[in-house]
């Protein structure tokens, strides 16, 4: 059964040139710590060979005119760990974090899929390149032998052969021991060994075992069993992820949205790929953003976009992102931002040829959204009515959030349902006022915004009530009434065309009495 | 000699001279009413109709009766209203489906016509609904006639009907169809005209409508085969103009009297 070790040498250096990958052809330290006192934790490829030793403190390693230097971020750790992870996962549902630099799969049953234990290394190799990052592979019957070839080796992929572990593992130094995680070597232990003059593994496996355990224990039985490649033990499975998180921490602060889409979209775009290596989608993106402060304290801004639908197109996501923020800007400029994905299971729907127009559900977010940004989210979605007699009662819901439940044919076969065409009602928003001239009892004389006429007929009133007991009751008497508009008819609202045909013909309103305001106002026009 | 005849020679003699009409084949969605569709051949999808008329002329009548049998087809639609106008209950009423309808509520022009766009660039839905009723002639007369070519840009070749409702026509030719409306008679419950009546026995009963074809890109030739089927003739006088008669949601059920506690 083989095992694989995935290890990111150098992991605070990888972590950021993954977040910035321009950096990738320079020479790269990171540092950590309070300043001055500073201490050099990782560093790449070029830094190592322009001469930059471990050891060196900040003020020499400046004198470096080449030499870039950043802070740890954990932030960007904890991103590439979590991609690290989740790009484990998708080779093998068997994956243990042994650090944050190091994970451990079992390969088992992947033989069918890639072939040969080299091909799977290579394969690993080239899916964690994907993700930015630079890592060793090392391939072996357990995952301790495993973990040790990574880590001790500097080439990119080790593969053991079961059986050859005591003889390419006897090649590594004693000292490479110290350093594996989840293995506890007291310092004596080590000074015994260098005393006896034990330097690389082949000597500490070719140690009488009987003789060891002696003299060092059970510590010492264990650490020969690592050195001859023979230890084994049970993976410890990684929790399966729920969301997936990005950040990005800026160096000057942006105080626009537009070069800041640059950066969004490099976040989402490896998020999407996270996510569509895990074969899900996302309903959820949370926003958080550090602010540039003026008082120093950390100013946070933090929100959350809720998607009807699961997604995981980048394009759109940035879109809606963009026109989010676009409504909702931050108040200072940003310097660090962080995305956060919840994980949810793709959308799938089977496509119809006889299937009615509908708009695709993520082309129907961003065009939502635009709209909203023109006219105000509470001014566009679809309309439910509620259940009461108030006639200008309904509340806006999101548009197509739900599949449509009433079909044409429910409304046909409704009892109350006739087919034919219905005058339909066009409403004042707010109603106007009018002064209202009766005759016994009945509406004889009209007026209201500019416009006057004469009643022609009038049929009600239909007295209506309710609420009552709230601040917003009502208390109506209803009103349908033709108008012939007669005299001047200067409105503000209306032009001179419209007056005339306003003169020219009749026209159905309705009107009501507000028994609260002791006033008449016009509900809206019959068209 | 009928010009028919005429044009047939002369597309015989000179085909370069007479140009033929537009015969593409395209599908038709049903308005919703019967004698409108009898008159129109339907709405062409891709194409921009225009609904004219003064106030209380029915064009609202009309555009609830389209909604009703474009969501009755399981259509997704929207209506972008330019000056929030649109009466929910009128329409669930008419039998629109009111969650497959997508609705915009503006203030003023420009959001309508932006709205509209990105509807339209959106794509997806079987109607989009520009209502324009609201607008003084002369606030839409100062659109941009490119505006109206990029509408129509954006609607053709696609399933989508864009339905503009207004007082008078301003697509000009980018508009396939523009109907115009008028309000010809109404009807009240019988009791109207008798003095004595009282006001509560009487009822806003109807509403007739007349429909007239202004313009429409496809001539005559929608509506020979409905004509032939009519009147039996093979080719027949271009019939412009219905009536279709339009009934309040309470002419047969008189309004609440008490309020649902």
């Amino acid at each position: 059964m083989p095992y694989a070790c995935i290890y990111v040498a150098d992991f605070p250096a990888e972590a950021i040139l993954r977040g910035e990958p321009a950096l990738r052809g320079f020479a790269l330290v990171v540092l950590d710590g309070q300043p001055p006192l500073e201490t050099l934790v990782a560093m790449n490829e070029f830094a190592r060979r322009a001469g930059v030793q471990p050891d060196m403190p900040r003020a020499l390693l400046e004198q470096c005119p080449s030499l870039l230097i950043r802070r740890r971020s954990a932030a960007l750790e904890a991103a590439a760990e979590a991609a690290l992870l989740e790009t484990a996962e998708t080779l093998s549902p068997r994956v243990e974090r042994v650090a944050a630099d190091t994970l451990a799969l079992d390969l088992a049953g992947l033989e069918r899929l890639f072939g040969s234990p080299e091909k799977i290394a290579a394969e690993l190799s080239r899916r964690v390149a994907q993700i930015g990052l630079r890592a060793r592979i090392g391939v072996a019957a357990n995952p301790d032998a495993a973990m040790i070839a990574a880590r001790g080796f500097s080439s990119g992929v080790t593969v053991i052969a079961p059986g050859c572990e005591a003889e390419i593992l006897g090649r590594l130094p004693v000292s490479a021991l110290s350093g594996l995680p989840g293995v506890v070597i007291e310092p004596d232990i080590l000074e015994t060994l260098e005393r006896w003059g034990i330097r690389d593994f082949r000597a500490l496996a070719a140690l009488p075992t009987a003789q060891l355990s002696e003299r060092l224990g059970q510590p010492g039985i264990y650490l020969q069993q690592l050195a001859r490649g023979e230890s084994t033990r049970v993976l410890i499975r990684a929790e399966p992820v729920a969301e997936f998180t990005e950040s990005l921490e800026l160096e000057c602060a942006a105080d626009e949205l537009e070069p800041l889409s640059f950066l969004l979209g490099r976040l989402l775009d490896e998020l999407c790929a996270r996510l569509a290596a895990h074969a899900l989608a996302t309903n959820e993106i949370r926003v958080r953003l550090e602010l540039d402060a003026v008082s120093g304290d950390v100013n946070l801004y933090e929100k959350t976009l809720r998607l009807p639908v699961p997604m995981r197109d980048s394009k759109i996501l940035l879109n809606l992102l963009r026109l989010y923020l676009a409504a909702h800007p931050p108040d200072a400029p940003i310097r660090k931002m962080t995305l956060t994905l919840a994980a949810a299971r793709p959308r799938t729907a089977q496509g119809g040829l006889f299937a009615p127009l509908a708009p695709d559900p993520q082309k129907l977010e961003v065009t939502l959204a635009r709209i909203a940004g023109i006219v105000g989210a509470e001014n566009v979605g679809a309309v439910e009515l509620l259940d009461t007699h108030r006639d200008t009662a309904f509340r806006m819901r999101r548009f197509g959030a739900s599949p449509a439940t009433v079909s044409y044919a429910a409304i046909a076969t409704r009892p109350d349902f006739d087919a034919a065409p219905k005058t339909a009602l066009r409403v004042f928003r707010p109603p106007p006022r009018a002064v209202v001239e009766l005759r016994d009892a009945v509406p004889a004389r009209i007026s209201f915004a500019g416009l006057r006429g004469k009643v022609r007929a009038a049929s009600g009133p239909w007295h209506t009530s309710g609420d009552w007991w709230q601040p917003d009751g009502w208390q109506h008497d209803v009103w349908d009434i033709e108008i012939e508009f007669t005299g001047n008819t200067a409105s503000p609202a209306r032009d001179s065309a419209e007056r005339h045909a306003a003169r020219a013909v009749a026209a159905f309103y309705r009107i009501y009495f507000n028994h609260a305001d002791e006033a008449w106002f016009v509900r809206g026009e019959y068209d | 000699m009928p010009f028919a005849a005429l044009q047939q020679i002369l597309a015989t003699r000179f085909p370069t001279a007479v140009p033929a009409p537009s015969l593409e084949p395209c599908e038709t969605v049903s308005i919703g009413i019967a004698e409108v569709d009898a008159l129109t051949g339907g709405l062409a999808r891709g194409s921009l109709v225009e609904i004219c008329g003064a106030r209380c002329s029915g064009r609202t009548s009309l555009l609830l009766a389209t909604l009703a049998a474009a969501t009755g087809r399981g259509e997704a639609c929207a209506l972008v209203d330019a000056r929030d106008s649109f009466d929910p209950h009128s329409a669930h009423e008419a039998g629109v489906a009111l969650d497959r309808l997508l609705w915009v509520r503006c203030a003023n022009i420009e959001q309508s016509f932006r709205a509209a766009e990105w509807l339209l660039l959106g794509g997806g839905f079987g109607l989009v609904a520009l209502d324009l009723c609201e607008l003084a002639p002369q606030t839409v007369r100062r659109v941009p006639l490119n505006v109206w070519f990029r509408f129509r840009r954006a609607v053709e070749h696609t399933p989508t009907v864009l339905l503009v409702l207004e007082q008078q026509p301003h697509a000009s030719t980018c508009a396939s169809l523009v109907l115009e409306l008028r309000h010809k008679n109404s009807h009240w419950s019988a009791a109207v005209a008798e003095e004595e009546s009282p006001s509560h026995a009487k009822l806003f009963s109807e509403k007739q409508i007349a429909t007239q074809v202004v313009r429409s890109r496809f001539g005559n030739f929608r509506k020979e085969p409905f004509l032939a089927a009519q009147s039996g003739e093979e080719r027949t006088a271009h019939r412009c103009s219905v009536t279709f008669t339009a009934s309040p949601d309470f002419a047969a059920e008189p309004l609440p009297t008490t309020n649902r506690q």
